[in-house]
């Protein structure tokens, strides 16, 4: 079967999700392995994956994932426990899916047999008996949690029924999507012995029938093998995926394969408390007890459709009320396209743009209305601005999610135990700075695993947990967000690192740097000083590659470190690339943008504080010295400064510093524009912005231009 | 006859001209996104000398370098005929500040020789051929190096 590209593109991301959730499933099972809703998150993706493929055709990742799901079909049924063979079976499932799923690569070559037989053996050899009732035991320490549960669990305690009924009603049409009813049955009848009756009542005339909407319905009638745990968990399993979307009813019979008709389908009397329990325990409401011939009475109940009506229905009234919940959810996210986000940003940058010389025109020619206006623009853009960047951001946890992974990898190649701790996964970033974090960061873990934690023996030797911890944390600060990389490991010694400088001649030896900026001396090109190469790290790439990488991010990215504590690497994001607020100033002829978050405010510089030069040049600040410079000297601008001099004092990761200028002419959304390839990064400029009269202004980048010109004076 | 024209036209330069001091300069037509007068050009202090600033094109920031200062010829006023010749190559638009533009040209291929090692002290690595012209020489431009080559080392370093 071909398909066209966009359904191709949608299985590709489709198939990405679903190896990620996968992935973080088995995470969540290897710390927590009685986690019984991970385990349905397991099979969930699984079986995703499977209907998925086997749509597109592709057999290997079918078979392998049939039999993934059958071992932890096993789980859930409380035949099988969680533990590392089976996790680690999963893995290495989850690794052929990604092989086998890439683009362009042969599912078929990518096929591994020998995990296929231990996928095979493992199935063969389940854990416990299965035993009646294993199967509550295992749902035990999760009771709690699902109330809806408890409820089926305790009627399967009252007294197991002997029989079971189950009626399945396709309550929108559509059929039953990827689910193949015939698959379901099978897995019935391995429970026990299932009589099954088709139900053609809700079948149209013929020249109504829609041949691709489902108005069968099939009732089972099901003997449960006494052999089999079978209570009103395990069927409902059966139908996990049916459920949400379609009316699936299941309720105790008596031993007699009387199947449930439709009439019988509306809570009658005749089916007592038991019925009303397994109801109560499905995700939809219980139904009013409505007169079963009056479809059209229960119109009005926003609850499931119930497959009532026994006369052919109006198909219209049946298509229009499918099952809410479930379908509610679906519609509220929108797949889009990420490079038309792209185009409006850009747009809406745009828009800022002209925003401003609106405001800049209204407040020219003081007509009131017109200011209104403009105000009104203003604030109109600004919300939009806010929007339009809040869609571009997304939690940075499903990045972390995937460092897991790679710590549990490596970590068992350096014969390391490793804990990996994550906080502040909900923090959101735009999506263009996640996606350029994830080397840089996947470097910073590597170094912290290979060269700061110890091996188990040094460790407790040194009186520390066997296990190392490494904790990723994110959280919003300012304007910012911070990412701090920590280890408990070895750290690092300033003194050692200083050497290790000289004499790789990286600083000449009589330089004098305080600990922090030998520690920063790590992220010259060429540095390391790990004592052998392993596959992980120490060649001396990397830590200055990562420094690019942040640099080119506008981050900021700083190591403490402690011999024998640990090492903390901390990263300072700015929030999205696009958009700015600045503050705008004026020096010599041209106007300049200092970043609003860096600034804490704006003084006079006193007169008698001008004249001042090297390092005399600080002014008193309520009591606090701070250092400033000037923005004429830096820049080597021409023209004498007015009389007044102003100095805008910027804070920068706890330091301040004023920077003295002619004019501070006011706030405004600034969108940075790169100065382009060929200029490349000029030392204390980070781009340009375009005004709302057409000029322009270059935008500062403070901290260096400090730190440069602090150099030139030291 | 087809064949003919094609033929024709794969032997057939179409340059931009323009000059700068005395000399006259090529550069393939294609390589040329527009031409433009002068306009405000706002300074990049600490930017490398040649780069005299960068101009707002329709909501796009590009760099203007001075060919002059680039080859390392004597500065001078910018004038009515001055001009921008703004270009795109290998991704990047780069304005380049022309004394004057002159005409688009079609020369024969075959008019083209390679270049002599120095050509009014400019290092010929930058020369892609001279094309001799009834009546004077054509200095044609290599773009990828001028935009490449050590300046963008050295501009790598700031």
């Amino acid at each position: 079967m071909a398909f066209d590209e966009e359904t191709c593109a949608l299985f590709r991301e489709e198939v990405v999700e679903n190896l990620a959730e996968l992935d973080g499933a088995l995470l969540e099972l290897e710390t927590n392995p009685a986690a019984v809703e991970q385990v349905d998150r397991v099979f969930r993706a699984v079986h995703t994956l499977k209907g998925g493929c086997d749509m597109f055709g592709i057999r290997p990742v079918v078979v392998l994932a049939h039999d993934l799901e059958s071992l932890f079909d096993q789980v859930r049924s409380g035949w099988r426990q969680v533990n590392k063979p089976l996790l680690d079976a999963a893995f290495a499932a989850k690794d052929r899916f990604v092989a086998m799923l890439a683009e362009g690569a042969d599912p078929a070559a990518e096929e591994d047999p020998r995990l296929a037989t231990r996928l095979k053996e493992l199935l063969r050899t389940p854990d416990l008996p299965p035993t009646p009732g294993a199967s509550s035991a295992a749902n035990a320490p999760d009771q709690t949690g699902r109330e809806s549960d408890d409820a089926a669990t305790g009627a399967a305690d009252v007294g197991e029924p002997c029989c079971w009924s189950i009626l399945v009603a396709p309550s929108e049409p559509g059929f039953l999507e990827r689910n193949d009813p015939l698959a379901l049955l099978d897995e019935l009848r391995t429970l026990g012995q299932a009589t099954v009756a088709c139900d053609l009542s809700g079948l149209p005339p013929l020249d109504e029938l829609n041949p691709a909407d489902c108005r069968l319905r099939f009732s089972v009638h099901l003997a449960p093998d006494p052999a089999v745990a079978c209570d009103a968990n395990t069927l409902r399993d059966v139908f996990l995926f049916l459920e949400n979307q379609h009316d699936v009813r299941i309720e105790p019979a008596g031993p007699e394969p009387t199947v449930l008709t439709p009439t019988a389908l509306a809570p009658p009397a005749a089916a007592g408390a038991d019925t009303a329990k397994a109801r109560a325990s499905s995700p939809q409401p219980p139904v009013q007890p409505a007169a079963p011939a009056q479809p059209g009475a229960t119109a009005p109940d926003p609850g499931p459709v119930q497959a009532a009506s026994p006369q052919p229905p109006q198909p219209d009234a049946e298509a229009k009320r499918p099952a809410p919940a479930a379908k509610k959810e679906a519609m509220q996210s929108l797949r889009v396209d990420a490079g038309k986000l792209d185009d409006l940003v850009n747009l809406v940058g745009e828009l800022v743009i002209a925003q401003a010389r609106l405001t800049q025109l209204a407040s020219s020619l003081a007509q009131p209305a017109l200011v209104s206006v403009a105000e009104e623009i203003e604030r109109l853009s600004n919300e939009l601005r806010d929007n339009t960047l809040g869609i571009r951001m997304l939690p940075i946890g499903t990045t972390f999610s995937r460092f897991r992974r790679l710590v549990r990898d490596l970590s068992s190649e350096m014969a390391k135990s490793i804990e990996l701790v994550t906080e502040g996964g909900e923090t959101e970033l735009d999506k263009t700075v996640i996606e350029q974090l994830n080397d840089p960061l996947v470097h910073l873990l590597r170094n912290s695993i290979d060269h700061g934690i110890e091996s188990p023996g040094e460790r407790l030797a040194a009186g520390k947990p066997e296990a190392g911890t490494i904790t990723l944390s994110a959280e919003h600060a300012g304007g910012e967000v911070v990412l701090s990389i920590t280890d408990d490991g070895k750290g690092m010694s300033a003194e050692r690192i200083r050497a290790k400088a000289v004499e790789k001649g990286l600083i000449p030896a009589e330089t004098r740097l305080s600990d922090s900026e030998c520690f920063n001396l790590i992220f010259l090109p060429g540095f390391s000083t790990a004592e052998k190469i392993t596959s992980i790290s120490g060649r001396g790439v990397g830590m200055d590659v990562v420094k690019r990488s942040m640099d080119a991010l506008r981050g900021k990215i700083d190591v403490q470190s402690e011999p024998g504590k640990g090492t903390r690497i901390t990263i300072k994001l700015p929030l999205t690339l696009a958009i700015i607020d600045g503050l705008q100033i004026k020096a010599g002829e041209d106007q300049y943008i200092i970043p609003l978050s860096l600034v804490e405010e704006c003084v006079e510089l006193p007169r008698d504080r001008a004249e001042a030069s090297g390092r005399g040049r600080t002014i008193q600040l309520r009591g606090e010295i701070v250092p400033f410079i000037r923005l004429r000297e830096a820049f080597e601008l021409d023209g004498r400064p007015p009389a007044i001099e102003q100095i805008v004092i910027t804070r920068f990761e706890g330091e301040r510093a004023g920077i003295a200028v002619d004019q501070v002419l006011g706030q405004q959304q600034t969108v940075i524009k790169s100065l382009g390839n060929y200029i490349g990064s000029v030392s204390g400029i980070s781009g340009a912005t375009i005004n709302g009269d057409g000029t322009m202004s270059l935008i500062l980048d403070v901290p260096t231009l400090v730190a440069s010109v602090k150099r030139a004076v030291a | 006859m087809e064949e003919t024209l094609k033929k024709q036209d794969a032997e057939l330069l179409q340059l931009v001209t323009f000059s700068i001091g005395e000399e006259e300069f090529g550069v393939d037509i294609l390589s040329v996104q527009e031409i433009i007068r002068m306009m405000d050009i706002t300074k990049v202090p600490r930017a490398p000398d040649f780069v005299e600033g960068v101009i707002n094109l329709r909501g796009k920031v590009i760099p203007i370098i001075d060919l002059r200062r680039r080859f390392g010829l004597s500065t001078r006023d910018h004038d009515k005929h001055t001009r921008i010749i703004v270009i795109e190559i290998n991704n990047m638009i780069v304005g380049f500040v022309v004394d004057s533009v002159s005409e688009v040209l079609r020369i024969p291929a075959s008019t083209v020789e390679p270049p002599p090692p120095v050509v009014s002290g400019l290092e010929s690595e930058y020369i892609s051929g001279v094309g001799k012209l009834e009546d004077r020489l054509l200095i044609l431009l290599d773009l990828n190096k001028l935009l490449s080559g050590e300046e963008r080392d050295m501009l790598g370093s700031f």
